[in-house]
Formats: C-alpha cells, structure tokens, sequence
C-alpha cells in the first residue's frame, strides 16, 4: 500500500447553531500556518481543545504522527484552568516516543503521545508543533477534525509562500480564502468549522469528502527525484523513473520461470503461469521505509525472500512478464471499498495500491498481485474506477471497468424440512460472486479449520441453530465463484397459532438503512447488489398450507425486489430476486430511497399459515 | 508443582525419558520435508518440530549476565501456518540497563524439483520496533515461505536482569513435537520454579558441568537443569475463560535467595510475610503511602469531612480519588511516579492511585491496607508459593465498623466496595506488617437487570408503540453505563433490533449517580406482524437474546462468567380494540443448581402481562456443566423470543 500523510479532518458555519449541548471534548481552536519555499515545508499547528466533562477525556490522550524525514520540533503543550490559568506545562521527559500503529509489518511512522488531565472541568490543553518536510508530494492534507465526534468551533490555515511556488489547492466544504498578502510572498488564509456530526453510514460516501479540508499540492515537486503534478503524463513519468532499473531478476529465478513456461506458446496461458507461480511462491508482507511508501522493492530482493507489498510484488511480476516477453504495466489505484472522491482533473498521489495492467489483443487483463486466493484477472474489488497506468511517456489515467453485474449475483437455495415439533432440519447452497467470494476464498486458504468453522457459522443467516456440517466448494482456482454447502439444524421455525402454525420465511439479505431523520450522507452503491434466492419449505406428513402470501414485484430506479409464491402440495416454493442498482442517491431522494426499502421490508414481514 | 533450583538434590519424582536431538542448524531431516500432516492433530495449519531454550550466566567485565538462547524449527502444513514465518522477539531496555540481542539467523527450506532448497534470512530485513520507552520489538520475516516449507530460527538475548529467569512456554497455538527448556544455575543466584499445565515432565536431568569456573575466588561447577515435554497439543483459546495463562503449559521461574561472596545471603522472596515487608519498604509501594501523607492531609482538610462517620469518610476519600485522578489504563502494584508528581499530573497507574488512596484513608483515621492481586488477564496466582511477579495489581482494603470493603478508585463508575471485573480473580493478598492474610475478591454486590415494556398499538393497527425502562445494578449497572459513557450511539444502535425505529430519545437516570440502579427509558416503533387475523407480538424486543453463544459442543476448560447475574422482564401488551389474547403460553419453570428460568403470563380483557426471569446461579462453570448449561441457554433463548398472539374478534 502507498503511504498516506498522515491527515487531520471538518462543517459549515450554519451548522453550529445546531450545537445547543456542550458536547464532552471541542476543539476551541486549529490553527496551522503552513510555509512552504522551495526548499521545504513547515508547517506549524496550534491546537486548543476543551474537556468539558470527563467523558470528553479520551481526547486530553494525543498522538501526533511523523517519519524520520518529516520531523516534529518544538513540541510544547499546557493546561488551562477555567479561570484561564496555566496550571501545567508539559514536560519533555512526558512525551513518549515509539513506532506509530500500522497495518504494515514494519513501518518507519513514528508517533510521540502524550497525556495532559485536569480534574476541575471544564479546562482547556493547548499544544503547538512544528513539521518540517524537505521530500513531500504534499504540502497539506488538511483536516481539522480531531474526532468524527468533537466539534472544532474554529479552525483556520494560513498559507504563506513565494509568489513562483505554484501549487493546486483542492478545497473541500470551504469557502473562498482570504488573501492576507498577495506581494512576492502570497499569504492566504481559509476558516472552518465542524459540528462533529458526521460518521460512516450504510452505504454512504466516505465521510471523509464531508468533513472541511484543504489539500495543496504542489505543482512541482523532488519526491526522491524531481516529478511534477502538471498532467498526469508528468506525474506518471516521474513513477516510471522511480520504479525504472528494479526489474532485474536473478538467473536462478529466470531458470525457475523457463521451466514453467516453456512448453506454453498462447500469451494468455504463459501469462496466467506466470500469475500462478506469483501467488504460489510469494506472500504478501508490507515492510515501509522512508521513500518505499512509493517506491518498490527490486524484483531481485521479491525473488530472494519471496515476499513484499503491493508494489514489490507487483513490480516483480512485471518482470517475469518482462523476462516472458511480455509488456505489462505499473498501475496505481485506490483499492478502497469505498474511495474518497476521485479528482480525475487534479493530477497528484490519490493513490493507495499497485496492480498490473497487461495489455493483450486490444484488450486489459488487469492482474492484482497481493492475494494469492484470487483467480486470474480477477479485478471486481477495484472495478469501476479511475487509476494511472505508469508507462514513461505513455503514462495515462484509464478506467478500470465495471464487472459485468452477472459476476456480481449471489444465489441462496434453501431446503426446509419441518417437524412436528417446530424445528426443522435445513440444506443450504450459497453460489458467491464479487465481494463474499473474495471473503471466503480468502477465508478457506489462509484460516486455520476452527477459524473457518467460526467463519462460516457468522456467515450463515441464521440467528439461533446447530451447524452438522459445511463445505466450501471451488471448482479450480481461477473461477470467480464458489459454493458454500451447510446443514444445520433450527431449533424453533414454527409456532403455534390456534390448531394452525405459522412461520416466517428466510428474509432477503437487505441491509439495514438509517432511517431518514437520522441519515446524514448521500448513498452510494459502487456496485449492484443483485441476490436471487429460492426458498423450498416442506411440511410434516399430513399438514397442508392455509396461507400464503401472494406475490409481488416492486421496480423503481433503486432497484428491484420480485418474490413468487408457488405451492406444491405439501412444499411451497419460494423465488425471490432482489437487486440495488449501483447509483449515488442524494439525501433529497434518500426517503423515497428508504420508502422503497421500507415497502421490500413489509412484504418480507408476512406469515405463512400451516396446518 | 512448586520447586526450588539450587544445588540441593531435588526430591520430586519426575517422569525421565531420552531427549530429543535437534538438527545441526542450517540442516533438516528429510522426513521433516516430506511430511504432510501432524498424525496428532488434524486440524494443524503448522507443527512445532521442535523448540530449545536455554539460559545460562556468563561473567563479563559488569559482572555476571544472563544469556537466553532459543531455536525453533517449524514445519507449515498448510497456507493458514505461513504467519509462523513471521516473527515478533520482544526485549526490555531501561534508561541505564537493557537487554541486548545478540544474534539472529534463521533459514527456511524447501524440496523443489528434486532438490532440497534452503533459503538464509537476509539480515538487512530484520526490523526493530520501538513500542513503548521500555520494550522493543525485533521483527524478521523468513524468505520464500509457503506450504510444506520448514522454517528454522534462533537467537540469543543477553540480559542484566536477574530477577526475572526467562520463562518458557511448552505450549502454544499449534502443536509441538518437542520442546526442551535447559536452565545452568550457578551458587551465586538460586530460583524458584513453578510448572504448569502438566503433571510431570517429560524429560528431567539434572547435571554439574565437569568444566569449572571460578568467581571472586570460589570454583564451581554450572548445576544444569533440562524440562521437556513432547506432544504438546495446541492450546486453542476458547470464549468465556479467564486468561490463557491460567491453562497453558509452562515454567516460570523466580529469584529466591542471592548469596554474596562474602557468605551474606539476600532473601529475595521466598515468604509472603517477606514479600509484605519488602513491598511496605520499596519507594514505590510503602514509602509512596508514607510519602503521600502530607498532601492527603492538606486534601483532608479541604475536604471537611473530619465530622462524617468512618464509613460515611471511607465513601466521601473514594469518591474523591475517583472523580479526581485518571487511570491511565497501566496495571502495576508498583506506583510509576513520585506522589508529587501524580497530584500534579492527576493522571496515574493502578497502583499511583490506589496507593495514595491508601494514604489517604489512613490520614483520615480509618484502618486501610493495600491489597495485591493478580487481574483476571495476567492469571490465577498460586498461592502456596510467593511468585511476586504473578501480582500485577494493587486495591484498597478498608476495614470499619467490623466490616471490609475492597476498593479501587481507578473505575470510575465502580461504587464503593465494588470491584471491577479485571479484579474479581480468587484471592488477594493484604499487605500488612503484622500478618499474612488473603482476602477473597468476590462482587458482594447483586448484579441484576429488570427490562419493563409497554406495547401499545396505535390506532392504524400497522405498528406498536414500546416504551421500555431499564433498570440495573451492580455489575451490570458499571458495564451498562461504561458501554453508553464510551460510545453513547453504539448504545442505542444495539438496543434496536430489526426493524426497530426509536421514536423518543433514550434518557438515562442516575447515569453518574452510580450509588443507584442505573435506569435508562426509551420508546421505539415496531412494524406490526401478522398472519391470517392474527397479530403476533415480540413482548420484548430488543432486549433478550435471539442467539445462544455457547455453540462449541464439548468444553475442555471452565466457562467464566465472571459474575453471577439476574435478568428480570415485564412486558404489559395493551390489547387493542376488535383483538383478544389467543393463545395460551405455556409456563417455564426451572430451577437447578445452574439456572433459573421463569416465565408466565396472565391475561385480562385489557392486558396481556408476560413476565419472566433468567439468573446464572454462578460465576464459573464446570467443563462437565457446559453441556447442561447450554441446553437451558437454549431454552432462554427460545422461551423469551415467544410471540404472543392476539385474535381478531370481529
């Protein structure tokens, strides 16, 4: 994975009148002033935060995030008293410095923390830093948000820099700045405000593209060596020289990989060998060093130690294509579910993984180099969204195209047999496509059998049963889907009514939208979700149906739900589809959105009526 | 089994069989490659071949250091066992002394084509992570790993640290064929060693090295002792228990006695009365009581509470630590600063406040004495032999009016006598000069919940009004409101179920007030069900288990519920106009010696009345209870997710 600066977050003005109850923790004030020249980027922050009950303490613990290259300096903090008193300065044998968290296995981030408590609230802690950068592809990434939950009442950055230092300035949920000087040296100043009221939702936009942000960019930049922002032709040369000369594999390995290919002469089949030996002889480990946030490992040290990160492993099948014969292509992209908002006319790092584009007979096979459960040319993960296809002069953004939504269905057939006694004895076949297959093939080869027994048990839809037995079918490694067998046991599925009994039936799998008074964020679904589903309930011997509900289709723009009721004698079958299309739905529309859930939901309440 | 390692013959009986011989490092048997599966355990994503440790002390230029070494060969079985292949080695640095890695190599091996491959750790991908001021994280990922690989490392650690012999573990999360731990004691140092998980070793020798040495003018031979065990099976955590280090099987060892060259002896600890003195003598325990007097005084006199009677005092001193003073989340029963600079930083560990909390009592005039423990994560303590390093914790006991009340002022939300759960593990130690007595750290207090629903249809009949109150106390009352206090929007968001809607906000009573049941109310709307002219009501939605969490079918270890709880509902359904209760619900009615469950229902023409209740009668349940004890979980779960049905009359 790239690495990220490390980013702060934010609202607009008319939104703090919303704020009637002092909230636990607030930021009182965010001040950064960042300086930028040629030759670094300083960028000095003053934050003010008021603990206002002890509730709001969790917030008087701070962390503040830097790399060796990116120095923090002259770190002071203190307590005010409600008086406004200075009761307590922050001493340095209090800071305590150590490796910051991270997803990678070794990461050079650092972190220094500290904590600063009062016990007579309210009290306010001030801390103020210094950031140098002399290596940046950023100048800020500016969030100033210090929690999803904590409103900043007033947060500010001023932007000083001399007049020839060009940058691009991406705001987010600001308004205009102020120009404080505009001589040689330009001076700018924007403001903001965040009522703390923005969190993750169903389906919702990253919440992050709704909090108040600033993002400069420089339009030229020495990241290692010189590169420049002005197109994203520039930005990808300057990858390809980044990446250039690490390609070079060792004889031992070329040797390994003639014996794997030699008998193959169709380009697709030495392509998809290739891929096979990739996943079978590698693993993914993340090791991030410095510049090796962009920068990958050579192809030579993934064929030594057999393992690396997206783009060492990535890098390193290029060139075994590359000793095949065979161009392929660098490509960066974020992998996220989902992705902060894409500027597609901004070029600059919006990055956070590698994959390779291979291009054969006018087409892409697009190769993902880090999960060695995947079949080949398997992309439904990243689909659908723009990345930067690095090839020197060549260098583009393209558009990784969507997954036709037929690789997206997932199939549930269920075969009820009920008992006299309410319970009743279940086989289930589940065929996966897209994000599920991707969980459980990972799953099956890299759990351990009590994990994936765990696994599957969450996995089925069911509340209370006993699981007898499962089993994960995938019929070779390169099919996109895969099938899940399970019988169990459910202890209660019918109840009695009178001399009748009623059970429900297996609900759709429809996720659980806020409802429209408490909806903060636009939805968006990336992708369809498409489920068809048939349900076989068979009653004991003797019993026939009284009631069942009739069918029903509801079709809009959102999407679908069609349900069939068909009764067989002493079974009944059930066929239901259900289907989101992939859309944006903004919150003018989402309670029109939530009616057509709401309506799916009733109908999926309805009983069935035996005797 | 408690043992002491000196130069004396040891008395035990000890199971002696041969050793294992490992492979010269940087080779492997074939059949190691070749190997498939592990016969004992089919389950196995990787098999520890073998394990060696061995410690034994070198004389330097600074005197005497400790040395660990250890080689571990393992074989990966399946894909699921590659993580093995990377690998954590932690150590301890201080300001003046550290313990230093001294070497890391390893090799990995394969069979491919015919031929055996082995790859070496390249040094320049051994990492150190710097996790805290104290300990270090070295981190190395061995080359070309995957299925079928054998993975070989080792590494030695040179230590200043006498106290704490490292330990071994012969049991982990795979399986191990073998697994040998060598300690070479020398006169000068002796140790206590306790062993579990096992009731003997496999393998015992004890020998003197025919090599002597020779320190400050005494010669003498290394007395080595060699623990082994083989077949270990893994120890797969399992729910509900307390702490892994309570089952696993392993050796760990404590400095007792050092004996000076000049024949002076130093009694580490090898007493309970001893370890008391000790502890009421270190700068960080007993003189940090002693310390903290004057300034409790002067908060004593500020708080004008000299009047109040003792217990009413005891209560007011509590609260006042507690509502003043931040846990910063650290367990010791050593305090980590200087009383001064607690009462400035206002921030401190277990023991920072706890111990001033102590002072403070005893200023006040009221009899208050530390009390150390080991918490429910760091394990049992073994009580008939003084390990100081299996006590973490230190509490407050208080003694008036002839009764104790154990208090901790680093829960907050805990109310006076109230332990919380980190601290409710068998037994603690009060330290006391004038006597050596545990005390038992149960929860006095009576841990219930009572759920009281009114469903109201409203006039559409397409939906229901609930109105819900919860009221609980003790235990569950501190877990209710540390859950709302941390993430009040969680909170709520796990009341409702289903399609749940909340129509009036949740209020919470007494939140703070932690001395009274902490009750919280709430109204929600629920979509109504029906089938044929049949409406069917939840009396309790949201609020009772829809699943039983106790699905493995066999228990090898006891089930831990911490403390014995009650749950009490009452759900009043306001039959509406045109409808009648339909159906009569059948009565549970069970009482054991595990369970209660009950629940009934009356009726009249207005109000259907559904009440019930559910309490686990104990804390710890047997491994031989766990069958019955899920059954019945499952008939909660069933009984209380009854529907009640109500009859169109018209």
């Amino acid at each position: 994975m790239f690495k990220f600066k490390a980013a702060g977050l934010i609202i607009s003005l008319s939104l703090i009148t919303l704020m009637c109850i002092a909230a636990d923790c607030e930021v009182v004030k965010y001040k950064t002033v960042v300086e930028a020249n040629n030759n670094k980027v300083v960028r000095t922050d003053t934050v003010v935060i008021r603990i206002n009950k002890r509730m709001g303490e969790k917030y008087a613990d701070i962390s503040l995030n830097y790399t060796k290259d990116n120095p923090i300096t002259e770190l002071t903090a203190w307590i005010t008293d409600k008086n406004g008193s200075v009761i307590r300065i922050l001493k340095n044998k209090e800071i305590i410095e150590s490796n910051a968290y991270s997803h990678a296995f070794y990461s050079d981030y650092l972190v220094k923390r500290f904590t600063l408590k009062h016990n007579d609230y309210p009290y306010t802690i001030t801390y103020t830093y210094q950031e140098t950068a002399k290596q940046y592809l950023f100048v800020a990434d500016w969030y100033p948000v210090i929690g999803p939950d904590v409103p900043t009442l007033a947060a500010s950055l001023t932007f000083i820099r001399p007049e020839n230092f060009k940058v691009i300035l991406i705001q987010k949920n600001l308004r205009n700045p102020e120009i404080l000087s505009s001589s040689t040296i330009l001076t700018e100043r924007w403001q903001a405000t965040y009522d703390g009221s923005i969190r993750e939702e169903v389906l919702s936009e990253s919440p992050r593209d709704h909090l108040p942000g600033l993002t400069i960019i420089p339009a030229n930049f020495n990241y290692g060596i010189p590169g420049s922002n002005s197109s994203w032709l520039s930005f990808g040369e300057w990858l390809s020289k980044l990446i250039s000369g690490l390609d070079e594999l060792p004889e031992s390995e070329k040797s390994l990989i003639s014996k794997e290919i030699i008998n193959l002469k169709d380009k697709t089949e030495i392509i998809k060998a290739l891929y096979h030996y990739l996943q079978d002889h590698t693993r993914y480990v993340n090791v991030n060093i410095g510049i090796g946030g962009m920068k990958p490992y050579p192809a030579s040290y993934v064929s030594q130690n057999k393992f690396g990160d997206c783009k060492a492993l990535s890098n390193y099948m290029i060139a075994l294509l590359n000793f095949a014969g065979i161009r392929s292509h660098y490509v960066c992209i974020n992998s996220e579910d989902n992705p902060r908002k894409f500027y597609p006319d901004i070029p600059f790092q919006q990055f956070n993984h590698v994959i390779i584009a291979v291009p054969l007979d006018g087409d892409t096979i697009w190769l993902e180099n880090t999960a060695n459960c995947i079949p080949f040319g398997y992309f439904s993960h990243i689909q659908n969204r723009p990345a930067l296809l690095v090839d020197g002069s060549n260098s583009r953004l393209v558009n990784i195209p969507a997954v036709n939504p037929e690789k997206l269905i997932n199939c549930r057939h269920f075969n009820f047999n009920i008992n006299e006694n309410g319970g009743s004895s279940v086989t289930s076949r589940f065929v996966f496509r897209g994000s599920e297959f991707e969980d459980l093939s990972y799953m099956i080869m890299n759990s351990t059998p009590a994990e994936q027994n765990d696994q599957v048990h969450n996995f089925l839809p069911f509340s209370a049963f006993i699981l007898n037995d499962w089993q994960i079918i995938k019929r070779g490694r390169d099919m996109d889907n895969l099938t899940l067998t399970a019988s169990l046991f459910i202890n209660k599925l019918t109840y009695p009514v009178g001399n009748q009994s009623y059970f429900a039936f297996q609900p759709a799998d429809i996720p659980q939208f806020e409802q429209p008074a408490y909806r903060k964020l636009p939805v968006n679904i990336s992708k369809p979700i498409i489920t068809n589903d048939t349900l076989n309930y068979n009653l004991p011997a003797g019993r026939k149906f009284a009631e069942v509900p009739t069918g029903k289709i509801i079709e809009n723009k959102y999407g679908k739900y069609c349900v069939n009721f068909q009764i067989n004698g002493s079974s009944l079958i059930i066929t239901r589809e259900f289907r989101l299309n992939p859309m944006k739905i903004s919150l003018v529309e989402y309670p029109d959105f939530f009616n057509f859930i709401t309506a799916i939901k009733n109908h999926e309440k309805l009983k069935i009526l035996f005797q | 089994m408690k043992n002491l390692l000196s130069f004396c013959v040891l008395s035990l009986s000890l199971c002696i069989q041969a050793q294992v011989v490992p492979d010269e490092f940087g080779n492997v048997k074939p059949e190691y490659l070749s190997m498939k599966n592990y016969p004992g355990d089919d389950q196995a994503e990787a098999v520890v071949l073998y394990d060696f440790g061995k410690t034994y002390f070198i004389d330097t230029d600074y005197g005497f250091r400790i040395l660990f070494e250890r080689t571990t060969k393992i074989k990966i079985l399946t894909k699921a066992g590659i993580k093995y292949a990377n690998v954590e080695i932690p150590y301890y640095v201080e300001k003046d002394e550290m313990e230093r890695i001294l070497s890391i190599d390893g090799y990995t091996f394969n069979f491919e084509s015919g031929s055996l491959m082995r790859t070496k750790l390249d040094s320049k991908t051994i990492f150190e992570e710097k996790l805290n001021d104290h300990v270090i994280l070295k981190k190395f990922a061995l080359p070309d790993v995957k299925e079928g690989s054998v993975i070989e490392y080792k590494y030695k650690v040179e230590s200043p640290y006498f106290v704490n012999l490292h330990d071994w573990e012969f049991q982990s999360s795979i399986p191990t064929i073998y697994s040998e731990y060598t300690v070479a004691m020398i006169p000068f140092y002796e140790y206590s060693y306790i062993f579990q998980g096992a009731k003997k070793f496999d393998v015992f020798k004890n020998t003197q090295t025919s090599m002597k040495r020779n320190f400050g003018g005494i010669e003498y031979a290394d007395n080595v002792f060699t623990f082994g065990m083989k077949n270990v099976p893994a120890f797969r955590d399992e729910a509900f228990i307390t702490s892994v280090n309570d089952y696993i099987m392993k050796i760990d060892f404590q400095l007792a006695v050092l004996h000076h060259l000049n024949g002076a002896n130093v009694e580490y600890i090898t007493t309970w009365p001893l370890l008391n003195e000790k502890l009421l003598k270190l700068p960080e325990f007993g003189l940090y009581i002693k310390n903290s007097a004057k300034n409790a005084g002067i908060i004593l006199a500020s708080l004008g509470i000299s009047s109040l009677p003792p217990l009413e005092k005891a209560d007011m001193i509590f609260r006042y630590v507690k509502s003043n003073y931040n846990w910063d989340g650290y367990y010791s029963k050593f305090a980590g600063k200087s009383s001064k600079d607690f009462l400035k930083t206002k921030t401190g560990n277990t023991a920072d406040i706890n111990l001033f909390l102590c002072a403070m009592l005893n200023e006040a005039g009221l009899d208050a004495y530390p009390v150390i423990l080991s918490t429910r994560s760091n394990g049992k303590i073994p009580v008939d032999f003084p390990f100081q390093q299996f006590l973490n914790y230190v509490i407050v006991m208080t003694e008036t009016g002839g009764k104790r009340y154990l208090l901790d002022a680093t829960e907050s939300l805990a109310q006076f006598g109230m332990l919380p759960v980190r601290c409710i593990n068998n037994k603690g130690l009060i330290v006391d000069k004038e006597r050596t007595e545990w005390v038992q750290l149960i929860d006095e207090a009576v841990s219930f919940e009572t759920d009281s629903v009114r469903i109201a249809f409203n006039p559409e009949m397409d939906s229901a009004s609930v109105s819900t109150t919860v009221i609980s106390s003790g235990h569950r009352a501190l877990d209710l409101r540390r859950s709302f206090i941390t993430d009040p929007e969680k909170f709520r968001n796990d009341m409702m179920s289903g399609e749940m809607r909340m129509k009036m906000p949740l209020k919470t009573i007494n939140l703070t007030e932690i001395e009274k049941p902490f009750t919280y109310d709430y109204m929600t709307s629920v979509l109504l069900e029906s089938v044929s002219d049949k409406l069917l009501v939840n009396p309790f939605p949201g609020l009772v288990p829809t699943e039983n969490p106790l699905k493995i079918s066999f228990r090898n270890y006891p089930v831990d519920m911490i403390y014995s709880k009650t749950y009490n509902f009452i759900s009043v359904i306001e039959v509406p106009k045109g409808y009648k209760f339909a159906e009569g619900i059948k009565d549970v009615n069970i009482d054991n010696a595990l369970v209660t469950i009950r629940y009934s229902s009356q009726n009249t023409a207005d109000n259907i009345t559904i009440e019930g209740s559910y309490t686990f009668k104990k804390a710890v349940y047997f491994p031989h209870e766990y069958f019955e004890l899920k059954k019945l979980y499952t008939t909660i779960v069933e009984t209380f997710n009854n529907k009640i049905i109500l009859q169109k009359t018209q």
